[in-house]
């Protein structure tokens, strides 16, 4: 079956059966990666050890965060201070506690992943378009400091037999 | 200008389109950030994670999920799944893709729960409309148990650290 412009539906129907009814919700990706070695910073106030810059194609969307970094060497635990935030392009933050978590192993040495997964609602958040960023890292209670891990994006300095790891985030932008 | 030729729509800029899949259609969003006791249970649903309006009755659900835990309990176990259940009430279970880790250091420690799973549009029904999503544990030997003591850890856990919440994301997906 040809390609078929369906007036009747207001559609296009594929040789599949699979038409344009529906639109795609998803407005816009943007990936990043970061693999520099480095030690991680002592925080109290909320502090970041890297940040990401997207474009937000709409005033009305909803913003989806996914990441997953590369930590080495417990340091604290189980602590529970990680954190991420959004930074709007007038500068106000969005800090979320939620929706950031990790793991240390038994071994001092060991690997320390820490996972994001996090949804910014549009009505949590302001209408400007543009250029945001989104901010990885970590705080503590009171007036003392932590970090999560002494290591980030681990190489041969720590494991002989390590290539270089790297950290990696996907911010998708959704409008339904 | 777009032009319809044989199977294909094809676009001014040369791109063409052959099929119309691949691509989201709606998607749902939960967060829950109290800290909670689990019980020792049999067939237990911690959490009704979120709700999504599903357009397509041939449609997929991907369902993501991040959730903490604190101090251990059962563990490897093997219990834990992930629920659909349509606007009709019928309930589609998987106890793949719903999988955590406990920091093997001891009791006390973090837990990490995560959901990567897609109900096949094959394995579900065909009902349009509002489906939810739940999260729970199940022993195959009818024993009671807990994937851990404590969820969603905040500072009554460790005093540095905030609370936690975890996070759910689903979305409807046509593949192609």
């Amino acid at each position: 079956m040809a390609v078929l412009l369906d007036g009747t539906n207001n559609r296009i129907e594929f040789a599949d059966g699979s038409t344009t009814d529906e639109a795609d919700v998803l407005v816009n990706i943007t990936y990043a990666q970061n693999s520099t070695r480095q030690s991680a910073g002592m925080y109290n106030q909320f502090n970041y050890w890297w940040e990401v810059s997207f474009t937000r194609a709409r005033t009305d969307s909803d913003i989806r965060v996914s990441g997953l970094i590369h930590g080495q060497e417990n340091y604290c635990y189980p602590y529970y201070g990680t954190a991420i935030r959004l930074v709007a392009p007038n500068g106000t933050t969005y800090l979320s506690d939620g929706g950031s978590h990790y793991l240390h192993t038994k071994w001092s040495n060991g690997n320390v992943p820490i996972w994001t997964e996090k949804v910014w609602l549009a009505a949590n958040i302001n209408n400007q378009d543009s250029g945001w960023k989104v901010q990885f890292g970590w705080r503590h209670t009171g007036g003392g400091t932590c970090k999560p891990c002494n290591i980030i994006n681990y190489n041969s300095n720590e494991d002989s037999r390590a290539r270089q790891r790297g950290s990696t985030c996907i911010i998708r932008e959704y409008k339904q | 200008m777009a032009q319809l030729t044989g199977t294909s729509l094809v676009y001014g800029s040369g791109a063409s389109q052959t099929a119309g899949g691949g691509k989201v259609i709606s998607y749902g969003y939960g967060e829950y950030n109290t800290r909670t006791s689990l019980p020792n249970s049999n067939n237990y649903i911690f959490w009704d994670a979120a709700t999504i309006n599903r357009k397509n009755a041939g449609s997929d659900f991907h369902v993501v999920a991040l959730m903490p835990g604190h101090d251990w309990n059962s563990f490897p176990y093997g219990g834990c799944f992930v629920e659909m259940k349509d606007s009709s009430g019928s309930k589609y279970r998987s106890y793949y893709g719903a999988s955590y880790l406990c920091c093997g250091e001891g009791g006390g420690q973090e837990i990490t729960f995560k959901v990567d799973w897609t109900f096949r549009d094959s394995a579900i029904s065909n009902n349009t409309g509002n489906w939810t999503v739940h999260f729970g544990y199940q022993s195959i030997n009818g024993t009671n148990n807990r994937w851990c003591n404590i969820w969603n850890p905040s500072g009554s856990d460790d005093g540095r650290g905030y609370q936690k919440s975890s996070t759910c994301f689903v979305e409807e997906i046509i593949y192609g």
